[in-house]
């Protein structure tokens, strides 16, 4: 149906612009005078609309337009943004991404309900009426309007003068020519009655009224030539009322002028032609005009000039003049061309649009609606996959110098000069690797505000829902972390803060009967430690009940009555991560979906990361994250077990002890150790792993790994050293395997297993229940 | 040298000129039969290296090798065909294939040749032709000194068969 290549760009451009209207929708609603806000709102959903106009999507443009039009009342000032209206335009929101998502399934797409259209123009339609009336007044702006016309205006003559249009678009095409034709007409006929001049004042008022509704029309079609013309005529009329009759004279001429080239546009559309034509002069005098400002002696009009004089007079130049006369059965096949023609013709419309919002106060009507583009670099990510591939691969080579470096050096043959040359290199290879590691990595580094920037929504939702009056405070949404963690880490977030706002804070009674203020406050906080993003909810609610988690844990079966009874708060607390364990008494809407914590905490540990809490009866409860930045490199222990080599991440490990045989001893069949005054489970690599009866060595050696707070032993016959790892995923087919997370490929060239700590640290603590047993 | 290249380009040129009516296969032995395979899903075959063990992967994976920098599972295909371990000797050899965008290796006896045959001669798969599964043959060529049992590698290693295999054989267990 659509070049898939336009397609997609509509989807990411307008995507993060949908992205974004969540959070400043609701940054709206406690402000709702911001024009900056406002403005940016509108804007967003001027580009969404005017986009999908493009690829013809009727519903889609149906519901961005009426959203639109409510947002315009509002930045007028007419209208102001209460909790209803607000509903009304996070509903449309809540649409678009609904048929966004539908776009890219390619499934028709959702019609907006009507009673929401409906509702959305009516408070959009309070404009209509204030907005004609006060359109007589002076506009501050006017200048950089001016400016930005020109720059609007010049590029114009560049544009390519044939399109065709998609079938489907064919239809809204000939409607906005007849309504064109229509409005044209009628703004002719009132700048010909602009010579009465007691009626100056209304006609001016009129006349603005008109470009107003051609500014709409034509920006719906993003065809900046005629914009740029109707910008004249917008910023023209509402000073004409201001104008004495000399000016009036020079500068009627040449708005009829300006109408004329409009209507010559509108004959051109009807033949699937958008002229080429250049009236920045032209533009620009009858600006200067209204402003007061002289123009050149030579460009003075005569008495009741003509059109052509006037054309002629202000070097406008347009390609096709005859109407209908133009060779309008001749095919244009190269339906592609067009459009991305049509597209690269936006691009001077967003300038002079940004151009607009640098302005102190934007004025009501922009010379062009489309919405500033930041300055940004879109990178496949499977060309960044690949790059990331090859970097890794650059590692792996490295590993391989400093391998031979190493042989080199206690070989005799070798001449001195060649021992320093290798460990030269080796060295600078370590350099350069190390700084394509710190760029490639920062080019998948996302900050977190991608994900925070949707919770502002959600939270207001909730509390909606269950009542309570919830503040969200989001500190170091700018921290940054590597895109694949921001992907995974999406979903747990959620969950999390839906806990916190459902089972945290309690509802406005009970919080004022505790003495606390009404509204809760829910802090989600981020930033970098080391290599590691710390991600922190925060709540000030109830609290976790100690002794109500372990009557549940008791319950449910997860742990015996004896060990509750010597259970220590955090361990408590911590039973909310068991699988199978659920803290509220009756499934809610909210959180209560099935799946619990322990849900959260294995898509935590997939990301390498741990996940810990810590309350406060009354007090709230503070939820840690902690995730390494990458996902793709890391530092591990290469350690030896039989004749086979594994990496053990050095993150999880604290300390390798060699323990003395009195300090092991063997439990209910379960060896434990005895590490300072704690009793530390110990795990056989040998054992984990199915290693062959002949393949097994002593394993003298106890790597202490930690993950959550909790240890194990991970016993091996080998430690080899420690070495970047690059971490490569193994096939499907292997997904079910050992306790293995992943793989790497040491510095000989042969493949090692990652030792996955996780799975350790359970099989550790099956020891410890066997102990207890 | 010169020669050689100008008999590579004539290979190719008469690759891409493809008649469609023509196979060209590679064929290799497991078990004392004769397999063949479509050399357009064959990346590369390699003598024997060290394997990597997976512990308590599906049986049939004999372990994981670095294809240069990627990680891929190699399976036994002696086990895949639930034939008797053979020894591995100078004659073994992984064949890389890539399966539906997955690439993956899978030991074979010895590798034969590389041959062109006229798609007339395959027939489809008889019930009884082999040891082998006949859910796993794509057709048998029926040259003039013996057969050929042409695999179907989809059907062979997609992923829900391996595991199934896996399940099978924990059932029994």
């Amino acid at each position: 149906m659509f070049d898939p290549e336009i397609l997609q760009d509509f989807l990411t451009e307008c995507g993060e612009l949908l992205e974004q209207l969540d959070s400043e929708l609701v940054a709206l609603e406690s402000t709702p005078q911001d024009p900056e806000l406002l403005n940016k709102v509108f804007r967003a959903l001027h580009t969404i609309k005017g986009s999908g106009s493009f690829l013809a999507l009727t519903n889609l443009v149906g519901i961005a337009h009426a959203a639109e039009e409510a947002l315009n009342a509002a930045r007028r000032g007419d209208v102001v943004i209460d909790r209803s209206v607000m509903d009304l335009l996070l509903e449309a929101v809540d649409l678009l991404r609904k048929q966004f998502v539908e776009l890219e399934a390619g499934t028709p797409l959702t019609a907006p309900r009507q009673e929401l259209v409906d509702a959305l123009t009516r408070v959009g339609a309070g404009d209509k009426v204030a907005a004609a009336s006060a359109a007589g007044g002076a506009d501050p702006t006017a200048p950089a309007q001016s400016a930005s016309l020109a720059e609007a205006a010049s590029p114009v003559a560049a544009e390519g003068d044939e399109f065709t249009l998609p079938e489907s678009k064919a239809d809204l095409l000939e409607f906005m020519v007849a309504d064109l034709d229509e409005t044209l007409a009628r703004l002719d006929a009132q700048i010909d009655a602009l010579r009465s001049e007691t009626e100056r004042d209304t006609i001016s008022g009129e006349i603005s009224h008109i470009c107003e509704s051609l500014a709409r029309s034509v920006e719906f079609f993003e065809f900046s030539p005629m914009s740029a013309l109707v910008s004249v005529l917008e910023i023209s009329s509402e000073r004409l009322g201001q104008l004495d009759d000399d000016c009036l004279d020079q500068v009627t001429p040449r708005l009829k002028a300006v109408v004329e080239l409009l209507r010559r546009q509108t004959e051109g559309l009807r033949h699937r032609r958008l002229l080429p034509c250049d009236a920045s002069e032209l533009g620009g005098r009858v600006v200067d005009l209204v402003l007061g400002h002289a123009i050149d002696e030579a460009a003075h009009l005569g008495k009741d000039a003509d059109i052509d004089t006037v054309l002629r007079i202000d070097g406008v130049v347009m390609a096709w003049s005859g109407a209908g006369s133009g060779d309008a059965s001749d095919p244009v096949e190269d339906e592609l061309g067009l459009q991305t023609s049509m597209i690269e013709e936006k691009a001077p419309a967003m300038e002079s649009a940004a151009g607009v919002g640098g302005s102190a106060e934007p004025g009501p009507e922009g010379s062009g609606g489309p919405t500033r583009i930041e300055q940004t670099i879109r990178v496949e990510v499977s060309r960044l996959e690949s790059l990331l591939n090859l970097v890794g691969e650059l590692v792996l080579q490295k590993n391989r110098v400093g391998a031979m470096a190493r042989h080199i050096v206690r070989e005799d043959l070798v001449t001195q000069d060649l021992r320093e040359a290798v460990a030269q290199s080796s060295s600078d290879l370590d350099r350069v690797t190390s700084d394509i590691q710190v760029a490639v990595m920062r080019t998948r580094m996302q900050s977190l505000d991608k994900l925070f920037g949707k919770y502002p929504r959600l939270i207001r939702d909730l509390s909606r829902k269950t009542d309570k009056k919830i503040n969200l405070v989001i500190e170091g949404g700018d921290t940054e972390v590597d895109k694949s963690v921001i992907e995974e880490l999406g979903d747990p977030l959620v969950h999390l803060l839906r806990n916190s706002a459902d089972h945290g804070v309690e509802p406005p009674a009970d919080r004022a009967a505790a003495g606390k203020s009404e509204t809760g406050t829910i802090k989600l906080k981020a930033s970098q430690q080391g290599d590691h993003v710390l991600v922190q909810i925060i709540d000030d609610g109830r609290g976790l009940d100690r002794d109500k988690l372990i009557a549940k844990a008791i319950e449910k079966g997860l742990i015996s009555e004896d060990e509750g009874a010597s259970m220590s708060d955090r361990d408590a607390h911590r039973l909310i991560f068991l699988p199978g364990f659920s803290t509220a008494a009756e499934v809610s809407d909210l959180s209560g979906r099935g799946v619990g914590m322990d849900v959260v905490r294995t898509n935590i540990e997939k990301l390498k990361g741990a996940i810990d809490l810590e309350s406060a009866p009354g007090m709230g409860t503070t939820l840690s994250i902690r995730i390494p930045l990458t996902v793709a490199i890391m530092p591990a222990m290469m350690v030896g077990v039989g004749s086979e080599l594994y990496a053990v991440p050095l993150t999880n490990i604290l300390e390798i002890v060699r323990p003395e045989a009195d300090l092991v001893s063997t439990i209910n069949g379960r060896r434990v150790m005895r590490l300072r005054d704690t009793v530390l489970p110990l795990v056989s690599m040998s054992e984990l792993f199915e290693q062959a009866q002949d393949n097994r060595e002593v394993e003298q050696f106890a790597v202490v790994v930690e993950l959550n707070e909790q240890r194990a032993g991970l016993m091996v016959s080998r430690l080899i050293g420690q070495q970047e790892i690059v971490i490569k995923p193994l096939d499907g087919i292997l997904a079910d395997s050992g306790a293995v997370s992943g793989a790497t490929v040491r510095d000989d060239g042969g493949v090692s297993l990652i030792v996955d700590i996780a799975r350790v640290i359970r099989t550790a603590q099956e020891v410890k229940a066997a102990m207890a047993a | 040298m010169e020669s050689a290249s100008a008999t590579l380009d004539q290979l190719t040129t008469g690759d891409t000129g493809a008649e469609r009516d023509q196979l060209q296969l590679v064929t290799f032995e497991v078990g004392k039969e004769e397999f063949a395979i479509d050399i357009l899903s064959v990346q590369e075959i390699n003598r024997m290296m060290d394997l990597t063990r997976v512990p308590q992967s599906p049986p049939e994976v004999e372990g994981v090798i670095n294809l240069r920098g990627r990680i891929i599972p190699v399976i036994d295909l002696r086990k895949r065909f639930n034939m008797d371990r053979g020894e591995r000797d100078q004659h073994s050899r992984i064949v890389v294939v890539e399966v539906k965008g997955r690439v993956l290796g899978f030991i074979v006896d010895r590798v034969h040749e590389v041959l062109r045959i006229d798609r007339k001669i395959v027939d489809a798969p008889p019930s009884m032709v082999s040891s082998v599964d006949s859910d796993f043959i794509a057709g048998v060529g029926k040259l003039p000194d013996r057969l050929l049992i042409l695999l179907d590698l989809d059907k062979l290693f997609a992923s829900e068969v391996l595991g199934a295999a896996d399940i099978a054989m924990q059932r029994a267990s």
